[in-house]
């Protein structure tokens, strides 16, 4: 099975079914737009008042707002199926994926796949410019590197929500565990280091929240150095590797119970 | 004999929830349904079998079981000697599924966008592709309309392209849940027609679970026929018909009453149904009476002008077997 010719047809598919709907891709784009003017209003209102909240100016602010972007730009354009899973196994969408000669899950994957990545990695550019306007410092390589750093955290909270809604094969639905994610990104635009160690230490290893922003920025900001950086990508790495493995184990036990819809 | 599709002891057991009142809807007491229960049966290759059961039979179970959606309680499936579930990506490249209820194509474009991811999907060759288009189009005049977007088209327009699409890979075994539901007669012709090209000439295993027995006439020769998840009849169209008609109607016009005896010998075997003046519609039980001698008889007795004997429709015969549960 040749995975990367099935990858570029689906990407051929997203773009013309992106073309059948061109009005809410340029929504998308002036949604960005707004979301990003609300943010900048927010964290200038509170830089207004304090030069630094525990030692990040509002240009670091802003570059950990352009990761978290980035975070999302990501996750919703390559790994938007894992939020709903749990409706294809409860809905019997399933079927469908199971009578192909595919891994059903990357078939899903690539089905879902959204090219609104470009719509959404403008407000990620968007953030890193105003962030460089207000005299953030960055280093071209390590941004590099951090990007990867973002993408392999993407990675792992997707592996974690399949691993979740995998449940909805005993469950049934399970809107109320994919909304505490919600609640969970409701954090990830702040820094996490004004937050108390105990918190810093779950958010890397239980809910790798601070790969997602705190970590790329402080690296791009060349305040992380390089040995240390490359420990935090094999431990994100190691994260891959555990969650694959609990998302797989519970999607094969689940699928013996999978029971369709009518007939 | 190599059979394409071994089916052993089947069974699919779920558990349902008897809903209760107060607080027993939130701690539904449990009961256990028996979806399929114990079947067995055997398919040759290139057979087209009618799988046929009322709503709730299990016939989509068993259908899902078939072909890998499905896990079964108990029992052995073995389709060109694979086990479904566990073999499924082998297996699935050698099989073609339609659900009638549900949409294999992408429903937002044009359906050639999702003739052409199955053609990646299924690794078929540009020439290959090419030459079943040139099938499809002369068949089931698909071109015109594989730039609609598949949203827009109707029930009928669909399924031709989802036929396509299920079996660009040229399957060994093709499943068909409920295909022809909801359609007018011009396109049921024309996917008989279709289906009955691609079994003839490729050899293709079908399987085909209908409510219309218009498709099981005009299509099998074999019928497997199922009731509250158990076979109650497994075999040739025309045996279960044989077994099943006790009556045949005669309808007759004549002239003027050639012999009196044989009229009244005639009247005795038969039931009446319609009369009037030079025309009579008669019903015979053939479990009873030889409808041959019937017939000689009536033609002894009158100046017959016309003779119609009709048997009752397949439909009937079903509905029938539906209510009065088991074939023995």
């Amino acid at each position: 099975m040749n995975y990367l010719r099935l990858f570029l047809r689906y990407m051929r598919i997203n773009i013309n079914t992106l073309l059948e709907y061109k009005a809410s891709f340029i929504l998308g784009i002036l949604s960005s737009l707004l979301y990003i003017f609300i943010s900048f209003l927010f964290w200038g209102t509170i830089y207004s008042y304090t030069k630094t909240i525990n030692g990040w100016t509002f240009g670091q602010v802003m570059l950990v707002q352009g990761f978290f972007a980035m975070f999302l730009a990501f996750f919703w354009s390559i790994f938007h199926f894992s939020e709903h899973m749990d409706k294809l196994i409860i809905y019997g969408g399933l079927d469908r994926f199971l009578v192909r000669p595919m891994n059903p899950l990357v078939a899903y994957m690539f089905e879902m796949f959204s090219v609104d990545i470009f719509g959404r990695l403008f407000s990620t550019i968007v953030f890193f410019w105003i962030a460089l306007q207000l005299g953030a410092s960055m280093n071209i390589m390590n941004f590099a590197a951090a990007v990867v750093m973002v993408f392999l955290s993407s990675a792992i909270f997707a592996l974690i929500l399949v691993a979740l809604s995998s449940l909805a094969f005993w469950i049934g639905k399970m809107e109320s565990v994919i909304a505490v994610f919600d609640l969970v990104w409701n954090i990830s635009d702040y820094p996490i280091t004004i937050f108390p160690v105990t918190a810093q230490i779950l958010m890397t290893f239980g809910i790798p929240l601070a790969f997602m922003q705190t970590y790329p920025t402080l690296f791009t900001m060349q305040q992380l150095n390089l040995s240390y950086f490359l420990q935090l990508i094999v431990i994100e790495i190691l994260l891959i590797f555990i969650w694959l493995q609990i998302a797989t184990f519970v999607w094969n036990k689940g699928l013996k119970r999978y029971s369709s819809y009518g007939g | 004999m190599e059979y394409d599709i071994e089916v052993k002891n089947l069974s699919r057991i779920y558990k349902k929830n008897i809903p209760g009142k107060g607080f027993r809807r939130i701690f539904p007491k449990k009961m256990k349904i028996r979806a399929v229960d114990d079947i067995s049966f055997n398919i040759k290759k290139g057979e087209f079998v009618a799988y046929v059961g009322a709503n709730g039979s299990g016939k989509t179970t068993t259908i899902k079981m078939l072909t890998g959606i499905l896990i079964p309680t108990k029992g052995v499936v073995k389709c060109l000697g694979m086990i479904p579930w566990k073999q499924r990506i082998k297996y699935t490249k050698d099989i073609g599924v339609v659900f009638g209820q549900k949409t294999m194509l992408k429903w937002d474009l044009p359906a050639i966008d999702s003739l052409l991811l199955y053609k990646d999907i299924y690794e078929v060759s540009d020439s290959d592709f090419k030459e079943r288009m040139q099938l499809y189009d002369k068949i089931l005049n698909i071109n015109e309309r594989l730039n609609q977007q598949v949203r827009k088209m109707s029930f009928g327009e669909r399924m031709r392209c989802e036929l396509a699409a299920s079996l660009l890979h040229r399957p060994k075994i093709l499943f068909l849940d409920e295909p022809t539901v909801g359609m007018d007669v011009v396109a049921k012709e024309e996917i008989r027609n279709f289906l009955r090209n691609i079994n003839e000439k490729e050899k293709t295993t079908i399987i085909l679970t209908t409510h219309d027995m218009g498709d099981v006439e005009a299509l099998c020769d074999r019928i497997i026929l199922l009731d509250k998840g158990k076979i109650i009849y497994d075999g040739r169209l025309d045996k279960l018909k044989k077994k099943y008609i006790q009556t045949k109607n005669i309808s007759i016009t004549y002239g003027k009453v050639k012999n009196k005896k044989f009229v009244e010998r005639s009247r005795k075997k038969v039931k009446i149904l319609e009369e009037e003046k030079g025309y009579v519609k008669l019903s015979v039980n053939i479990k009873e009476h030889d409808i041959k001698k019937v017939i000689s008889d009536i033609i002894k007795s009158v100046d017959v002008i016309d003779i119609s004997v009709e048997e009752p429709e397949l439909s009937e015969i079903v509905a029938k077997i539906y209510r009065e549960g088991r074939v023995k």
